[in-house]
């Protein structure tokens, strides 16, 4: 056994607290909408009306009187027919019919469905290829004209065959969807999990997939339903049913073929089409909640709507408040307020919030620091810890909307003007990110658009700022900045999916690179990447940062990544700054208890090696914060002011150097511990 | 282009799985088609007649591979047999007669219900949190409706209410058909009625499934960086935004068009419109079997051609489909 | 068997795995060779890294050595025989011994089922006689044993409402639910924060520990091997290039890929710029691997015998000290010409000393 010097941690830790609902039945909380209940209403009308309309039926549907084509009356609330018979009554019992039909015909077609889909789609391999062709022929032959065929060669043509039918044509769609999802949840790892512990496949199938895929199966019901009383009346209109079995269809038949709408009778033919749009219209109000709880990005638009209102009132006060301390835009502020104009950037005082009530969390808290032009300042954090959401915020690229933003953002460009990013305009603030700010995102597969070409994304940015380019001058700019980062110019034509990730995030600094900006932002740019590859790119990254001279805000989990590379390392924990200081500085003597531990956590290849002890317990949950120094429940230095009070970034003189850390035990300035972290270099 | 050449073999397939299928169904059919039929047409049929139909239902040879080989001769040489409904008129020439008709009113109105469902739904999702939202329980409302009950109520409406649109038919019966400008004139005019109540009814399922496109797409990291390149709205919204969103709608064109397909084949019957619908009512109502099967066979191949066109358009929007494998 | 190393508890002999390409329509079809004639030891009560980049197959062995792909060629050998598989029913008894822990500690658990619910399966399937006050202890049980206490407290909650690093500890503690003799941990700890990964492998070392389980650690982070593990072994591209002892696979590796993978790693002792490469390939296509050694097309050391003929494994000198009484071994042609200061076999048929296992015998002469 090599003896690593691993000390143990106590590894016990709170569960995170947070609302215990039961997951299987979430997608219930959909229905509590105002649409879906409106939608859950008229369903539950008419099935009551399915179930009880024929027994209060005033009168007998097929019975014919002498009051032939009356208009609604007391005696007759809908009107009679050409045959005098009684069109309410007739509507009450045509509920019953249309209902049953549709119900059944969704319900044995989503069975079909769900089986073929979960088999198709769990076992793969011929048996899928054989399924899904079979779907892909139902699902191209037109449904309506394959059930008049089946339907005219029915011997009998009851309701019984009808559904038969409506099943048969109608349940290819809801497999292809069932199979796709299948698929998805078969390639995630609760489901090789299963296998990996030995359990039968059919269990697997009912306890891991099926659970997972209620919404869909759910609203693939929903939609057929409709489809198949649709269908049905279609097909009732058409004569194809039994004509003397009511339905809503079979009214309108009966309707069309005595020309009531020649004669005026519109009575005879409205109630029964608004019955089945209504019906109709139910089930899709009903799966826009199911669709909203399957598509979370549906629900945010939604949900997003009263609070993005709110953001922008937040947002338009916040520039307010920004133009008070800035008389006027795009002035060089006075020296004694700025006194570094090598300062590129000073974020001061920076709060950047979301969401309302309970979900209120505060991302960004107080954070301040400077940037000096031409440097690489190095963000580093755990997840949650609001990195990503300072970058955004620095960007003013935040989604979904803030909803409080205070402090400011000074830029100050190469020609020494100062402007706060926060009260920028929409027109300001197009024109500064990118031709001043640019910014490269984590995942570049996602950040690039996948129909568009490469060249074309790029030539989108010059289009866009330099429009007195010429499309020779935008040719050529593509090609050198392609060159630049290493990419061969004959790529300028490849689409995203055509390169390797490596050479996407080159594209994505290409574009970054488009306008020669000031600031860069980089969002755990290399996160996705493998070492070598990551390596490639941070010494390109470098090269071209000493070329151009441009400024770098690095923002990556990576601490060890960072130390390489950056001038400067600000940590971030649970939305705060809590240690800003020289890299090197950093690495030798890191003064905050969470610094100390974050570098007693990483393993190091060079040297020695060394004790690494880890951090007790996880990052806190941002909505509910302790009332102190949100470290101090993991901090084994924390006192019982740092559980009362939270300590302010403030700046501190070690070894001679001015660095920033917020951290109670440095209000008395004590030397950090020399033994706890570094034993050599 | 190797996917379009897998997805023709595809519609290859499955042409002959519905020919198959209409040759297989009146065979395992309970009961005997032939005999309904001669008793349904008592005295009606000529023994040539009773002598093609038993030839289509398959009672000729015993052997079933000769019947099917038969079929397929008869296919290929138009016939179909002799209509009923429409008797002695061959089923070739009453099909051929309705299916430019059909034709002609149905592709306008599905690319025109299509550009302006995409159109609308961009703008709905792009715009969403505003008052446009309200248009998503309205559209689906208008969708839910049956074709035929929309039309029935349109007809109502513009024709006998106001009477700005002729009832029915498709054209003047003084008028001959032909290419000429007054004959052309009184058609378009016959066919704005079906072609709106068409386009109305389709329209929604366009612009709902594309309105959940946009805004699933606008919340991707490429719009955002789109939006961050500080490019105008135009084109974040149509290059990056609604280029991407575009395709799931295209792709599910072949069940939508199904649907489409149906419902505006029920309208045609409402305006008494000379097409398709028309026709294949009167064969249901006659039991007309040899007429209604063609009919079928007519539309299966006019969708999947559509479905073929909706895939090369699909293919050249989105260029991952080009990749060779 | 050398008497003073006591026998593999799992191997794997000269396994490959081939996942047949489908050629969709008139394309093709081909076979990606996601690993290719990789031989690997796991040993009771040690931990063995195994280390590469995406892609180069260090998965898809954990999976073969846990059973879940069949193989394309080789034999993977348990407690001295072959593992056999391929029925439900052995595949469950075979489990019970092999376990497989996977990356994502949110993706590996159901996102509709409680810890309970996961627990109580996984306790089933390995105690179908036990009670159900039975399953309900030995669930507790479980979690004590991976440090989540009280464990009532977890039991009821949702994989959502726990952290990832609980979620590991949930994942740890269904693999022991079936009283495991190997553990296969696919990168147990990549997903997690960096203040949280040090308390899992701790854990994941303490049980080795305590119940004398073989661990496969399978990890993108070779620093973490250095720390973590007893043996590395390197793998590129679906072939093994290097093992050894971690300590002397990180500090004096032998193999140029081996090198380039530690050079590549960030490391803050290294001072800026010191690192320079010119390296820009990329790892080959797998359905059309290249010939003879696979990374010649980026080494920059390569001949032309590298480029035609695939090295045979060579056994370096004991200046890589071994812990464990296990040779350091590279295959890369530089060292089976047998430079000064290496002895190597001089046999270039891959078929002879390709083993580990086989090689054993003559190294411990050597490294004892």
């Amino acid at each position: 056994m090599s003896a690593a010097a691993i000390v143990d941690t106590d590894p016990v830790s709170q569960p995170t607290a947070s609302v215990g609902l039961s997951n299987r039945f979430a997608w219930l909380q959909g229905l509590k909408s105002p649409k879906t209940l409106v939608g859950l209403i008229i369903l539950a009308f008419f099935v009551l009306l399915a179930i009880f309309g024929p027994i209060f039926a005033p009168y007998d549907p097929s019975s014919v009187s002498w009051e032939t084509l009356q208009p609604p009356s007391a005696a007759h609330w809908l009107g009679t027919t050409q045959a005098g018979q009684d069109v309410f009554s007739q509507m009450l019992y045509g509920a019953r019919i249309s209902i049953i039909v549709g119900f059944c015909a969704a319900l044995l077609a989503t069975v079909v469905s769900v089986v073929v889909g979960l088999v198709a789609g769990y076992l793969g391999g011929l048996t899928d290829d054989l399924l899904s062709l079979l779907a892909n022929v139902f699902l191209v032959l037109p449904s309506l004209p394959l059930a008049v065929i089946l339907v005219s060669l029915l011997p009998k043509s009851g309701s019984a065959g009808i559904i038969l039918i409506i099943a048969i044509t109608g349940w290819a769609w809801g497999s292809r969807v069932l199979r796709a999802q299948t698929m998805s949840l078969r390639r995630r790892d609760f489901v090789e999990a299963a296998r990996a512990t030995g359990e039968r496949t059919a269990k697997i199938i009912l306890h891991d997939i099926m659970p997972n895929e209620m919404a869909i199966i759910a609203s693939s019901f929903l939609g057929t339903v409709t489809g198949a009383i649709l269908t049905q009346a279609s097909l009732s209109f058409l004569g194809l049913t039994s004509v003397s079995e009511w339905s809503w269809g079979t009214i309108l038949y009966w309707a069309q073929v005595n020309s009531a709408l020649l004669m005026g009778a519109w009575w005879w033919f409205i109630p029964a089409g608004l019955a089945i749009a209504l019906l109709g219209t139910s089930m899709s109000l009903i799966n826009f909640g199911i669709d909203e709880f399957i598509n979370p990005r549906l629900r945010q638009a939604n949900a997003g709507t009263k609070a993005q209102a709110k953001a922008r009132r937040a947002e338009a006060k916040a520039r307010k408040l920004g133009a008070v301390g800035l008389p006027t835009r795009d002035k060089v502020l006075p020296p004694e307020d700025h006194p570094d104009s090598s300062v590129v950037l000073d974020v001061r005082d920076l709060v950047f919030g979301y969401g309302v009530g309970d979900d209120a969390t505060v991302a960004v808290n107080h954070v301040s620091f400077q940037v000096r032009r031409g440097e690489v300042l190095g963000i580093a954090g755990e997840s949650g810890s609001g990195k990503s959401t300072l970058a955004n915020a620095i960007a003013r690229l935040y989604r979904p909307a803030a909803t409080t933003i205070s402090g400011q953002l000074l830029y100050t460009n190469a020609a020494g003007a100062t402007t706060d990013v926060l009260t920028m305009s929409d027109e300001e603030l197009r024109r500064f990110r990118w031709d001043e700010l640019s910014v490269v995102f984590q995942s570049a597969m996602n950040a690039l658009n996948p129909v568009l070409t490469i060249g074309t994304q790029i030539d989108d940015v010059l289009r866009a700022h330099r429009a007195d380019m010429t499309k020779a001058e935008r040719e050529t700019k593509i090609r050198e900045l392609l060159g630049l980062v290493g990419i061969q110019s004959d790529r300028v034509r490849a689409y995203p999916h055509e390169l390797s990730g490596g050479m996407r995030q080159r594209a994505m600094i290409a574009i970054g690179l488009a306008l020669d900006p000031e600031i860069i932002i980089m969002d755990e740019p290399t996160t996705a990447l493998d070492v070598v590859i990551q390596r490639q790119i941070i010494e390109q990254l470098i090269r071209l940062k000493d070329e151009l001279g441009f400024t770098i805000i690095f923002i990556t989990h990576d601490l060890s990544l960072l130390m390489e590379l950056s001038d400067t390392i600000a940590i971030m924990y649970a939305g705060r700054l809590v240690e800003c200081s020289p890299t090197r500085q950093f690495y030798q003597h890191p003064v905050h208890p969470y610094s100390q531990g974050l570098l007693r956590s990483f393993p190091t290849l060079s040297g020695a090696k060394r004790e690494l002890t880890g951090i007790p317990g996880s990052p806190p949950d941002l909505r509910h914060l302790p009332p102190g120094c949100p470290f101090a429940p993991r901090c084994d230095q924390a006192t019982e002011r740092c559980q009362e009070h939270k300590p302010d970034l403030r700046q501190v003189m070690v070894d001679n150097t001015t660095i920033q850390v917020a951290c109670h035990s440095l209000e008395i300035p004590t030397q950090p511990k020399e033994d706890a972290h570094v034993q050599q270099h | 282009m190797r996917v379009l050449l897998r997805r023709l073999v595809f519609y290859v397939l499955t042409a002959w799985a519905a020919i198959s299928l209409n040759f297989v169904l009146p065979r395992i059919m309970p009961g005997d088609p032939v005999t309904n039929m001669v008793e349904r047409f008592r005295g009606r049929l000529t023994p040539q007649a009773i002598q093609a139909l038993r030839v289509l239902f398959g009672q000729e040879h015993s052997n079933l591979w000769l019947q099917y080989v038969d079929y397929w001769k008869n296919l290929f040489h138009g016939n179909f047999g002799i209509s009923y409904a429409y008797y002695p008129t061959p089923v070739t020439s009453v099909v051929n007669g309705a299916i430019w008709w059909t034709l002609i009113l149905i592709s306008l109105c599905t690319i025109l219900a299509f550009v302006i469902g995409v159109s609308l739904g961009t703008v709905v999702g792009w715009k969403r949190g505003t008052w446009l939202d309200a248009l998503v329980p309205v559209t689906s409302f208008i969708s839910s409706i049956p074709y035929f009950w929309f039309a029935i109520i349109m007809a109502l409406v513009f024709s006998i209410v106001l009477k700005w649109f002729p009832l029915s038919g498709g054209y003047d019966v003084w008028e001959t058909i032909g290419f000429n400008s007054s004959f052309i004139s009184s058609a378009v005019y016959h066919a704005i009625l079906p072609a709106v109540t068409i386009i109305v009814a389709s329209i929604g399922g366009w612009l709902i499934g594309m309105r959940n496109m946009t805004v699933t797409t606008l919340s991707e990291d490429y719009v955002r960086m789109a939006e961050a390149k500080g490019l105008r709205k135009r084109r974040v919204v149509l290059a990056y935004a609604a280029r991407n969103a575009v395709l799931p709608s295209l792709s599910s064109f072949a069940m939508s068009l199904g649907f489409v397909v149906g419902g505006s084949i029920v309208t045609e019957i409402v305006f008494n419109y000379p097409g398709i619908g028309s026709i294949l009512f009167r064969a249901a109502q006659s039991q007309d079997y040899p007429l209604m099967q063609a009919i079928f066979l007519v539309i299966t191949v006019m969708v999947l051609v559509a479905n073929f066109v909706a895939d090369i358009a699909y293919v050249f929007l989105d260029p991952r489909t080009r990749q060779e494998a | 068997m050398s008497s003073n190393i006591e026998p593999a508890i799992l191997s794997a002999h000269e396994v490959s795995k081939h996942f047949r390409v489908r050629g969709r329509g008139f394309a093709k079809a081909g076979h990606l060779h996601a690993v290719d004639g990789v031989s690997l030891d796991l040993y009771a009560g040690q931990i063995t890294a195994l280390v590469g980049e995406s892609g180069c197959g260090k998965s898809t062995l954990a999976r073969l050595l846990a059973q879940m792909y069949s193989l394309t060629a080789g034999e993977v050998v348990f407690q001295g025989a072959t593992a056999q598989a391929s029925r439900a029913s052995a595949f469950r008894r075979y489990v019970a011994d092999v376990q497989l822990m996977l990356q994502d500690p949110y993706g590996s658990f159901n996102p509709v089922a409680t810890i309970e619910q996961h627990l109580t399966r996984a306790i089933k399937v390995h105690h179908p006689k036990a009670s159900r006050a039975e399953v309900a202890q030995i669930a507790e049980d479980l979690l004590r044993q991976v440090h989540l206490e009280p464990p009532r407290q977890f039991l009821d909650k949702f994989p959502h409402e726990l952290s990832g690093g609980q979620l590991q500890r949930c994942s740890i503690a269904r693999g022991l639910a079936a009283n495991p003799k190997v553990f296969l941990a696919d990168e147990p700890v990549s997903a997690l924060d960096v203040s949280i990964r040090l308390g899992v492998l701790n854990l994941l070392r303490e049980l080795t520990e305590v119940h004398d389980v073989a661990l496969l650690y399978v990890t993108h982070d070779i620093a973490s091997a250095r720390y973590f593990a007893a043996d590395t072994a390197v793998m590129y591209a679906g072939h093994m290039v290097e093992h050894g002892d971690s300590e002397a696979v990180t500090q004096t590796p032998a193999h140029p890929y081996t090198r380039l993978l530690i050079d590549s790693a960030p490391d803050p002792n290294r001072p800026r710029g010191t690192t320079e490469r010119t390296d820009v390939g990329a790892p080959p296509s797998l359905i059309d691997p290249p010939t003879g050694c696979r990374f010649h097309p980026r080494c920059p050391l390569a001949t032309k015998l590298c480029s035609t003929t695939e090295p045979p494994v060579a056994v370096l000198a004991p200046g890589g000290q071994s812990s464990a009484g296990r040779p350091h071994w590279a295959k890369c042609w530089l060292y089976s010409q047998a430079p000064a200061g290496f002895i190597g076999p001089t046999q270039q048929t891959s078929t002879n000393a390709n083993t580990p296992h086989r090689t054993k015998e003559k190294s411990d002469g050597i490294t004892k």
